[in-house]
């Protein structure tokens, strides 16, 4: 599968006036296969929006190097970027423009039709507000004419830099089924964000960024694995009995709220639920316990940062 | 590039900014025009034929006058430019001919309105930080400044010659019904024609001045303040401190420019200078040039 995004040894240090400078990316390795959600996930403060920012030839990297599409960055992006569709950060377009007009003045520099705009609109469910002041949309409103503005060029590539801030719940959906039906027309769609719960329903694979590393990166399933060992979640009427029973059977159990962990794969099952019968223990739950994004995003990034869930 | 422009033109048609000003100072000229008539009394008949018969005796004598010094053009050229201006004979009033006067008067306005576009027009994409959606659908930022500082440039020029057209429309109204038409010929539409011309010139070069500086800054406010400071204080400093200086200064070379007329300065009994207006072109080209490329430096800055 050939890669969209590829990133060696990134490197963005700002420097400051008679300060230290700081670090954003410190030699980020990353690919984006093409097809599919990649969520890129990070806390705060983790790097990237800088990524973001270098991919699309915003920031000058420091270091190292970046490809987009198979274009070099920045030189050869002015060869690819009308396949690129894009919101960095808030979605920034002229508050004293109309949603449309914005978007007529997008659509100008790549010669795209005025029914291209309108279909754009209508997909992020804007045609009816298309002709006010972008200043009178709400948050998610110009989150969506953000979003409408990277859809105009039909990008074969999205990169959208946590599109869901500032959503409603019910805006929240809309987009998440945006990105999954986007993903699904064979684009590759590249969703930074923080909230991990929203990139975990949607993403095909993602990346864990931290302090301006990829800390892992891979399917879902793979990362979610490799934030900590397997485990098998166990419900017993005497959860202290039932550990001490794993324990002498040589599997590794806590205890966690009102569930019995026992280390190890799913294929394990059958041993645990010996081990417990053996000491006249019955399960009334044993099943595989993949645990979430957020825990294993936790684990690999040592905890930092605020994370929303 | 075509679309670049197209885009670009798009985006000053739709701003409240130009359409304010525009307003607003076609309205100003309206109302100017309807106050100047107000203001004027128009010569009789008689007060006519009494100042054309002074203005013919006031031009023999000129040309009889030994001036002993050379001066520029013909003498009977400056006798009759000046001498023999039948309107210096009148009260005062509305003269049609002073047109070309009055539109080199309103430059310093019209120069301010492109300034304060140029700045506003440039700044405004890092202010509303619409600079990053505009570099990722054009990443060749070269083009892209070289692109909205050329819409930038002719759409002032456009834009002040529809001012100087509706001023001058607005005036020769108001001189036809309370003023004089005295001396109004070919030659006189000519005059209003460069300077009508020059004027929007100088308001598309202080745009791009402005727009240049804005790039550099970011922020219209201190771009509006940086080119105030230059031509208003430290230009002053130098005509005071260093008087040999100013045929070098931006706003000699622009008055220069606008009456198009060689300006000569007595220094001391043994130093003078004078600014011509091809040097002065000349000098202004260098500024534009300085201040664009300091623009384009700084517009492949980083984009936070």
């Amino acid at each position: 599968m050939a890669s969209v995004i590829e990133i060696e040894g990134l490197r963005k240090e700002y420097r400051r006036l008679r300060r230290l400078p700081t670090v954003a990316l410190d030699g980020l390795d990353l690919e984006v296969p093409e097809g599919g959600v990649f969520g890129f996930l990070g806390p705060n403060g983790a790097g990237k929006t800088t990524t973001i920012r270098c991919l699309l030839g915003l920031v000058a990297a420091s270091a190292g190097r970046a490809r987009l599409l198979g274009s070099d960055v920045p030189r050869g992006l002015s060869g690819v970027i009308r396949r690129v569709g894009s919101i960095v950060e808030a979605p920034a377009l002229f508050p004293r423009f109309t949603g449309r007009r914005n978007l007529e003045i997008l659509a100008r520099i790549d010669g795209i039709a005025r029914d291209a705009v309108d279909a754009s609109l209508d997909r992020v469910g804007l045609t009816a507000r298309a002709d006010d002041m972008v200043r009178t949309y709400s948050l998610g409103m110009k989150q969506r004419l953000g979003i409408a503005a990277a859809l105009l060029k039909d990008p074969a590539l999205l990169i959208l830099d946590e599109p869901a801030n500032g959503l409603d719940p019910a805006g929240i959906v809309e987009v998440r089924d945006l990105l999954r039906s986007l993903g699904a027309e064979g684009r590759t769609v590249f969703v930074s964000s923080h909230i991990l719960s929203e990139v975990q329903q949607v993403a095909d694979r993602v990346g864990i960024l931290a302090r301006g590393r990829l800390v892992a990166a891979g399917s879902v399933h793979d990362v979610l694995a490799s934030g900590r060992g397997a485990r098998i979640a166990v419900r017993v009427h005497d959860l202290e009995a039932g550990r001490l029973a794993l324990v002498d059977a040589g599997i590794a159990a806590t205890i966690e709220g009102d569930l019995l962990r026992a280390a190890g794969p799913p294929e394990e099952g059958e041993r645990v639920a010996r081990a417990l019968a053996a000491k006249g223990l019955y399960p009334s739950l044993l099943q595989p316990d993949e645990g979430n994004l957020e825990q294993a995003f936790l684990e690999l990034t040592g905890g930092d940062h605020q994370v929303g869930v | 590039m075509r679309r670049l422009l197209a885009s670009e033109l798009l985006r000053f048609r739709s701003r409240r900014l130009v359409a304010v000003l525009l307003g607003t100072a076609l309205g100003g000229s309206g109302v100017g025009a309807v106050i100047a008539a107000w203001q004027s009394t128009p010569p009789t008949a008689e007060v006519r034929a009494a100042a054309r018969t002074q203005a013919e005796q006031e031009f023999r004598r000129c040309m009889n006058t030994d001036f002993g010094e050379e001066f520029e053009g013909s003498l009977e050229d400056l006798c009759r430019a000046d001498a023999g201006d039948p309107t210096h004979y009148m009260p005062s009033h509305l003269a049609l001919v002073d047109l070309p006067e009055i539109l080199e008067g309103a430059s310093s306005l019209t120069s301010i309105l492109g300034l304060v576009i140029g700045a506003s027009f440039v700044a405004a994409s890092w202010q509303t930080g619409t600079i990053s959606t505009i570099f990722s659908w054009e990443p060749r930022r070269l083009r892209w400044f070289g692109a909205r500082i050329l819409v930038l440039a002719a759409a002032v020029f456009v834009m002040i010659v529809i001012i100087v057209v509706f001023l001058s429309v607005g005036l020769a109204l108001a001189a036809m019904l309370r003023g004089s038409t005295i001396g109004v010929g070919s030659q006189w539409m000519s005059d209003v024609s460069t300077t009508a011309l020059r004027v929007s010139l100088a308001a598309a070069i202080s745009a791009v001045i402005g727009g240049a500086v804005a790039a550099i800054g970011r922020h219209t406010a201190a771009a509006l303040g940086v080119v105030f400071v230059w031509t208003a204080v430290l230009e002053g400093l130098v005509r005071g401190l260093r008087p040999l200086w100013t045929p070098w200064l931006l706003g000699d070379n622009l008055v220069t420019f606008l009456s198009w007329r060689t300006m000569e300065f007595q220094v001391s009994a043994s130093e003078s200078f004078t600014i011509t207006p091809g040097r002065a072109i000349f000098v202004i080209l260098g500024y534009m040039a300085v201040v664009m490329s300091l623009g384009f430096i700084s517009v492949r800055r980083d984009v936070q």
